[in-house]
C-alpha cells in the first residue's frame, strides 16, 4: 500500500484523461508508480498547460543542454528539501548528462562538486533565486554573463529554477512520497527518453 | 505561463476570483515582488467593483482583516507554502478543513501559492522592468479581473503601462 497523499479528495478524484490512465494501468499491473500522477490528474485543465510549459522549459534547444537544466531542477529541489523532485530529476540528469558522479557531487557539495567555475556561478545565483529572491539585483545577471553565459542560457537557467520552486512546495505541502530507488531510476530513464509531454 | 494564471485565477474553483487574486497578491507581498504583488492587488479589488480595502486588509495583516475564518486559515497554509512546503503537514491541513476548507479548495490554494513562488521568481530574476505609477496597476487589474490573462494583445499590455496618450517604450 501507498502513502496517502494529505488531500483524500485529491486522490479520489482523478479526471478522465492520460493521467488518469496511467494510474489505472499501474494500479492492475499491481506496480508502482508516480503519486506525482494524482495531482496531475485531478486538474487537467491546468496541468496540461503545466506538463508542455515544463517540457518546453527543460527540452527545448538551448545554449545550456537539457541534461544541466535536469542538474538546475534537482538543485533547486534539493535546496527546497522536496526529496521526490530532487531524486527524480537528478536521475534525469545523470542518463542525460551521462555522468552520476558529477551530479551526486553537486547535490552533496556544490563548491567542492567536479563542476567548472562558471558552472558552479550559475549554481549560486539559482541559489541566490531561490533562498534570497529579494536580495537579486541586475549585477547578479552581469556577472553571470561576464562568466560567458549568454542571455538565453540564463534565461533558461531563471525558468527552470522558477518552475521549481513551483513543483518542489506543490509536491511536499501535498504530501508525495519518494518512490523506490529503483522507481526514480525507471522514471529517471523515461523522463530523459521521452521528456514531460504525454499527449 | 499566461495560461497557468488564468487558469488558476479564474477557472472553475468554489473559491472566487477575489479570493484567488487576494492569496496571489499576499504571496507575492511575502516574496516582496512588488510588480505580482501590485498587479494581483488590483485584479482583486477589481473583482470587488474596485475596492481595494480588504485585499489591503489582507497584506498588510491577514489575521485581522476582515474576512472569512476560512479563507485566514487558507492563507495560512498559503503562507506556509511560500517559506516551504514541508511546513505543511497533516495537522496545518486539518485545522483548515476544521475552517470549513474542502480538499478542493486546498489544493487551489497550495497551488495558487506554488505557482506565484514560481511567477514572483520569473519576474525578479528576469529583473522585468517594474512600473512605479499605480495607476498603471490599477488599469491592469481591471484587465487581468474583467479581461483576463489570455485575452488582449501586447500593444494593448504595453499601452496600460505606459499609460495613455505615452508613446509605449
Amino acid at each position: 500500500m501507498m502513502t496517502s497523499l494529505y488531500l483524500p479528495g485529491v486522490e479520489a478524484n482523478p479526471q478522465p484523461g492520460t493521467y488518469r490512465s496511467l494510474i489505472q494501468a499501474a494500479k492492475d499491473r499491481n506496480a508502482e508508480y508516480s503519486k506525482i500522477w494524482d495531482l496531475f490528474a485531478f486538474q487537467e485543465s491546468f496541468t496540461v498547460h503545466l506538463a508542455r510549459f515544463t517540457h518546453g522549459v527543460l527540452r527545448e534547444p538551448a545554449t545550456i543542454s537539457p541534461g544541466f537544466r535536469e542538474l538546475i531542477a534537482a538543485y533547486t529541489s534539493s535546496l527546497n528539501e522536496c526529496a521526490f523532485c530532487t531524486r527524480a530529476h537528478a536521475a534525469a540528469a545523470a542518463e542525460l548528462l551521462g555522468d552520476e558522479a558529477l551530479v551526486s557531487s553537486v547535490l552533496r557539495d556544490r563548491d567542492r562538486s567536479l563542476l567548472d567555475d562558471r558552472e558552479k556561478a550559475l549554481l549560486a545565483f539559482v541559489e541566490k533565486v531561490t533562498k534570497n529572491l529579494a536580495a537579486v539585483r541586475e549585477h547578479d545577471v552581469e556577472a553571470l554573463r561576464a562568466a560567458g553565459w549568454d542571455d538565453e542560457a540564463i534565461y533558461y537557467t531563471i525558468t527552470t529554477c522558477a518552475l521549481f520552486n513551483l513543483y518542489n512546495r506543490w509536491i511536499t505541502a501535498t504530501g508525495v512520497p519518494e518512490m523506490s530507488a529503483d522507481g526514480h531510476r525507471q522514471q529517471g530513464r523515461t523522463l530523459a527518453a521521452r521528456g514531460y509531454t504525454r499527449d | 505561463m499566461r495560461e497557468l494564471a488564468e487558469v488558476l485565477l479564474r477557472g472553475p474553483s468554489t473559491l472566487s476570483s477575489a479570493e484567488r487574486e487576494t492569496i496571489a497578491a499576499f504571496v507575492s507581498a511575502g516574496n516582496d515582488c512588488t510588480f505580482c504583488r501590485d498587479s494581483h492587488r488590483a485584479a482583486a479589488a477589481h473583482h470587488q467593483h474596485g475596492d481595494y480595502s480588504v485585499v489591503d486588509a489582507v497584506v498588510s495583516d491577514y489575521q485581522t482583516a476582515p474576512i472569512s475564518e476560512k479563507l485566514r486559515a487558507l492563507l495560512a497554509i498559503a503562507a506556509k507554502v511560500r517559506q516551504g512546503g514541508l511546513l505543511v503537514t497533516r495537522a496545518e491541513i486539518a485545522q483548515a478543513r476544521a475552517c470549513g476548507a474542502t480538499d478542493l479548495e486546498l489544493h487551489d490554494t497550495v497551488l495558487i501559492a506554488a505557482a506565484f513562488c514560481m511567477f514572483n521568481r520569473y519576474v525578479d530574476g528576469l529583473a522585468t522592468w517594474t512600473p512605479t505609477d499605480p495607476e498603471a496597476y490599477d488599469r491592469m487589474g481591471q484587465r487581468m479581473a474583467h479581461q483576463g490573462y489570455t485575452g488582449g494583445s501586447q500593444a494593448q499590455r504595453q499601452a496600460e503601462v505606459a499609460g495613455p496618450g505615452e508613446p509605449p517604450t
